[in-house]
C-alpha cells in the first residue's frame, strides 16, 4: 500500500506550501499544501467551484498568489521565463481553439505560439496519431465532434513536448469510452516521463491517478494514493462476510468486540455482514478461524472495494460533519 | 534557434491564423469589399448634382403696373423653378404653399417703377416652407439669382430705350456742332453781328442737348470712366465744360477789338461736340446686355480640371470606409481572444503581448491592404474618379491610415469586454467621423475647439491627404502624414500597454 510520505520521497516538480488565493474577501484557495512527484499522474478532484481551476492557474503563473509559496520545476511561477513556460503544457477547461481553422491549422498555430521550429510536420503527425485524429487534418474544427475537439486541445497542449502538463478537466462533458481513451493517453504520457496534473469532477477517474488531491470549498482535504484514499474514507478495508444462516446475536457482539474489526458490524441482510478491518489480507484468514470457533457457517468472505464515487461522498460527508462539529 | 527566429515564428502564427479565418468567410470578404463599393456606386448613380425643380406661383395684384412685364419675369424662372400659376392674391399662394402643392410663392410689387422713382427698392417677396437648412440656402441663392436676373432685364430694357433716344441726341449734337462751326467762321470773318446771333443759337442748342441726354446712359458713362486711358470725355462732362465756355461767350461784344479768344473757345466746343458724337455713337453700338452686366466671372481651377460631387466625396468615402474596415477588424480581434479564452492560453505560453499585438497588426495590415487595393481600383477605375497624384503617394497615405485605424481598433478592443461593446465603440467612431472628419462638413465650418475631435480621427488625416493626392495632384502634407503615423504609434503603445495588462498575472 502506498503511503502519503512517498509523495515527498520522490523528486518533486510541483510544491505548494500554505498557498492562499483571495479574490477580494473571497478565498478561492485556502492554505493548500501539496507536492507532485515527477513522472506521476496527480489527480485533483473536487466538486465544481471548489478551487481546482484557480489552483491550476496559480501553478502555471496566470494568477498571483495571496499567501504561501509555490515552486514549479524549480521556479516560482511569478518569475517564469519563456524557457520555463516551454516546459509546461496547459489545457484549459474550455475549448479555446479556433473553429474557423482546420485541425491541422489549429495545431500549427499552437506550435507557433510556442516558437516551435517550422519543420514540424512530423511532430504534428505524431500528435495527431496519439490523439487518433489522423485523417481529420483538413476538417474545420467547427465541423468535428466535441470529443475530437477535446483531443485536438490535448494535442495542442502537447505540441511543444512539455515536461509538466496541466489538464483542467480534460474529460468534462465527454462520453465514458472517450474518457477512458484520454486516460490511456495520459498513461502513455506518464510512461514517456511526463508529469501530469489533472483536475476532474469524475471521482471514478481517481483510480487512474498515482496521487489524488481532494478539494472542498477551496481547501485541500487530503492527498493520497487512490487506495489510501479509499482506505481513509472507509476507515479501513471493508470485508463482506456472507453466512449460510443468520449470525446469532452473541456472535455479532463478539465480532464487534474482536480486535480485528473497527467500529460497528453492519448487515445488508441477515446473511450478509459488512466489517471494517485494518488490513483485509491479514484479517480474512483470521475471520475464517473465528467463524469456525463460533460455529458460523461461511458461504463467502471477500474484500469489498467501494467505488470512488462512494469514497468521495463519504469524504465529503465526513468533512461536513467535522465542520458542523467545529461550528458547534 | 535564435530568439529573432522564434520571435518571427510566434508573430507569424497570427498572420496565418487571421488570414485563414477571414478567407474562410467569403461572405465577410465580399461584404468588406463589395459592400462599400456598392454604397459608393449607388451614391454615384443616385446623386443628383442639381436641386429638384421648385414649383412656384407668381402673385400679381389686379392693380399691378407691371402686368405686361410678368411674362418676361416668368421666363426668368425657367430651369430651377416651374411656374405653376399666376394668382392675384398673396393668400391664395400661401394656401397652396401650406397644402404642399407648391414650394415657393413670389409676390411681385404693385408699382415698382413708382418705388424706383422715389429712390426706394421695389421689393419682390419670396415665401417658402423649407425646414432643411440646405434647402433654405438654395432658396436664398435662387432669390439672389432671380432678382439679379430681373434687375438685369430691366437695365437692358432701359439701355435699349436710351439707345433709341440717343439717335435724336446724335442729330442734335451734329446740329449744335454745325452751329459752332458757323459761329467760328463768322468770328474768323470778323462778322461780329452774325457771331452774336450764332452765340445765342449755340446756347439754345446746348440747353436742348442737355435735356436730350438721358440719365439712362450714365451706366455706360460709369463703365467708360473705369477706362482711364480712354481719350473720350463723357457727354455730361462735355456739357459742364460747354456751360463754362458758353457763359464766357455770352459776354461777347461785337465791337471788341479782337475775336481770337472766342475763336479758340468755339473751336474747343467743336472738338468736344465731336467727342460727344463719337461717344454716343459708341454707346449705340455696344450690346445692352453687356452694358447691363459689364463684368462676368470665370473660375479657373488650378488643377486644370473641374470635379463633380462624386469626385469630391470619393477620397473622403475611401478614407472613411478603410478606417471603418480596419478599425472594426482590429476592434474585434483582441476582445474575441479574450471572450474565447485564448488570452488565458497566451498567458501560459511563451508569447508576449507585443508579439501578439505586432503579429495581429501585420496580419490585418496585409488583409486590409488587400481590401483597400481592390476597393481603390474598383472605385477609381470603376467610377472613373480622377487620380491626379502618384499611386505611390496614395499607397503611403492608405498605409498610414490603415495602420493608425488598426491601432485605434486594438486600443478599443483592449478596453472592450464583449464583441458588441467593441462594435458599439467602432460605430461611435464611424458616426464621429461622418460629422467631424471633413467628409461631410468642411473642417472650416467647425469651431476650432471641435477640431480636437476631428484630429483624433484617422479619417480626418486620410480625407485631407487623399484629396490632396487624388484631386490636387500634390504629395501628402508631411505634417499630416507624420501626425497620422505618430498618432498611430501612440495608439499602438496604448493598445500594447492594455494588452500587457490583459496578459499579466491576475
Amino acid at each position: 500500500m502506498a503511503e502519503t510520505k512517498e509523495v515527498v520521497v520522490q523528486e518533486v516538480v510541483v510544491h505548494m506550501e500554505g498557498v492562499t488565493k483571495r479574490f477580494g474577501d473571497v478565498a478561492a484557495v485556502s492554505d493548500v499544501t501539496l507536492q507532485v512527484p515527477q513522472g506521476s499522474i496527480f489527480g485533483f478532484i473536487g466538486p465544481s467551484g471548489c478551487g481546482k481551476t484557480t489552483t491550476v492557474r496559480l501553478l502555471i503563473g496566470n494568477y498571483g498568489l495571496t499567501e504561501g509559496q509555490i515552486n514549479v520545476l524549480g521556479r516560482t511561477p511569478e518569475k517564469f521565463g519563456r524557457d520555463d513556460q516551454k516546459r509546461i503544457g496547459y489545457m484549459p477547461q474550455l475549448f479555446i481553439l479556433y473553429p474557423e481553422l482546420t485541425v491541422w491549422e489549429n495545431l500549427n498555430f499552437a506550435a507557433s505560439i510556442y516558437g516551435y521550429p517550422l519543420d514540424r510536420k512530423k511532430r504534428l503527425r505524431e500528435l495527431l496519431d496519439l490523439v487518433e485524429l489522423t485523417g481529420h487534418e483538413k476538417k474545420m474544427v467547427r465541423n468535428i465532434s466535441g470529443g475530437m475537439q477535446r483531443r485536438l486541445s490535448l494535442a495542442a497542449t502537447l505540441i511543444h513536448d512539455p515536461d509538466l502538463i496541466f489538464l483542467d478537466e480534460p474529460t468534462a462533458g465527454i462520453d465514458p469510452v472517450l474518457r477512458r481513451k484520454f486516460w490511456d493517453h495520459f498513461q502513455i504520457l506518464k510512461e514517456r516521463g511526463h508529469t501530469l496534473f489533472v483536475t476532474t469532477q469524475y471521482v471514478g477517474e481517481a483510480a487512474y491517478c498515482d496521487y489524488v488531491g481532494v478539494m472542498r470549498k477551496g481547501e485541500l482535504l487530503m492527498v493520497e494514493t487512490p487506495e489510501m484514499l479509499r482506505y481513509k474514507a472507509m476507515g479501513g478495508h471493508v470485508v463482506i462476510l456472507r453466512t449460510l444462516e443468520p449470525m446469532p446475536l452473541e456472535a455479532i457482539v463478539a465480532l464487534e468486540d474482536h480486535t480485528l474489526t473497527k467500529g460497528e458490524v453492519t448487515f445488508r441482510d441477515p446473511l450478509t455482514a459488512r466489517l471494517t478491518v485494518e488490513d483485509a489480507s491479514k484479517a480474512i484468514p483470521q475471520l475464517l478461524d473465528w467463524c469456525d470457533n463460533f460455529g458460523v457457517m461461511v458461504e463467502s468472505i471477500n474484500e469489498f472495494v467501494p467505488p470512488f464515487d462512494d469514497v468521495f461522498v463519504m469524504i465529503m460527508e465526513q468533512q461536513g460533519e467535522q465542520e458542523e462539529e467545529s461550528e458547534l | 534557434m535564435s530568439s529573432i527566429t522564434q520571435f518571427m515564428i510566434r508573430t507569424s502564427s497570427f498572420l496565418r491564423k487571421e488570414m485563414a479565418e477571414i478567407i474562410r468567410q467569403p461572405r465577410l470578404v465580399a461584404t468588406l469589399i463589395l459592400g462599400p463599393f456598392l454604397i459608393l456606386l449607388i451614391f454615384g448613380v443616385g446623386y443628383r448634382n442639381t436641386v429638384g425643380t421648385k414649383r412656384i406661383v407668381l402673385i400679381v395684384p389686379e392693380e399691378s403696373t407691371i402686368k405686361e412685364d410678368i411674362e418676361d419675369i416668368a421666363k426668368r424662372l425657367s430651369g430651377a423653378v416651374e411656374l405653376v400659376a399666376i394668382l392675384p392674391t398673396r393668400e391664395e399662394g400661401i394656401e397652396m404653399l401650406t397644402e404642399g402643392e407648391i414650394d415657393l410663392v413670389l409676390v411681385t410689387p404693385v408699382d415698382p417703377y413708382a418705388d424706383i422713382s422715389q429712390s426706394v427698392h421695389a421689393e419682390m417677396e419670396i415665401i417658402h416652407h423649407e425646414i432643411d437648412p440646405l434647402e433654405q440656402i438654395y432658396v436664398n441663392t435662387l432669390e439672389r439669382a432671380y432678382i439679379e436676373s430681373v434687375n438685369r432685364l430691366l437695365t437692358v430694357k432701359a439701355l435699349d430705350k436710351a439707345k433709341e433716344e440717343t439717335q435724336p441726341v446724335l442729330d442734335r449734337v451734329k446740329q449744335t456742332r454745325d452751329t459752332a462751326t458757323q459761329l467760328r467762321r463768322d468770328l474768323q470773318d470778323g462778322n461780329g453781328r452774325a457771331a452774336a446771333t450764332g452765340i445765342v443759337t449755340l446756347v439754345q442748342d446746348f440747353e436742348e442737348l442737355g435735356l436730350a441726354l438721358s440719365s439712362s446712359f450714365a451706366v455706360y458713362e460709369g463703365v467708360e470712366s473705369l477706362n482711364e486711358e480712354d481719350e473720350l470725355q463723357p457727354p455730361l462732362e462735355v456739357l459742364d465744360d460747354a456751360k463754362r465756355i458758353l457763359a464766357d461767350l455770352e459776354g461777347f461784344d461785337e465791337d471788341q477789338s479782337s475775336y481770337n479768344q472766342e475763336i479758340t473757345q468755339v473751336a474747343v466746343l467743336e472738338a468736344e461736340l465731336s467727342q460727344m458724337d463719337r461717344f454716343l455713337s459708341r454707346f449705340t453700338e455696344v450690346d445692352s446686355s453687356v452694358l447691363a452686366r459689364p463684368f462676368v466671372g470665370n473660375v479657373v481651377p488650378l488643377a486644370g480640371t473641374t470635379f463633380g460631387p462624386i469626385d469630391f466625396y470619393v477620397p473622403g468615402v475611401i478614407s472613411l470606409l478603410l478606417q471603418h474596415i480596419a478599425l472594426t477588424l482590429a476592434a474585434l480581434a483582441i476582445v474575441r481572444e479574450r471572450v474565447g479564452g485564448s488570452i488565458e492560453l497566451f498567458r501560459a505560453a511563451p508569447i508576449s503581448a507585443f508579439e501578439t499585438l505586432f503579429g495581429k497588426t501585420i496580419s490585418f495590415l496585409i488583409l486590409s491592404g488587400f481590401l483597400a487595393t481592390i476597393l481603390s481600383l474598383l472605385v477609381i477605375l470603376g467610377l472613373r474618379v480622377p487620380m491626379l497624384g502618384s499611386w505611390f503617394s496614395y499607397a503611403v497615405v492608405v498605409f498610414a491610415l490603415l495602420y493608425t485605424s488598426l491601432a485605434m481598433g486594438f486600443a478599443i478592443s483592449s478596453i472592450s469586454q464583449t464583441d458588441s461593446q467593441a462594435v458599439q465603440y467602432a460605430m461611435i467612431v464611424l458616426l464621429a467621423s461622418i460629422f467631424f472628419s471633413g467628409f461631410f462638413i468642411s473642417l472650416s465650418r467647425l469651431l476650432s475647439g471641435v477640431h480636437v475631435v476631428s484630429w483624433l480621427l484617422p479619417a480626418t488625416y486620410g480625407t485631407a491627404m487623399l484629396q490632396d493626392v487624388m484631386l490636387r495632384g500634390l504629395t501628402p502634407d508631411p505634417i499630416l502624414l507624420l501626425g497620422l503615423f505618430g498618432y498611430g504609434f501612440l495608439l499602438f503603445l496604448f493598445g500594447w500597454w492594455r494588452m500587457r495588462r490583459l496578459m499579466a498575472r491576475e
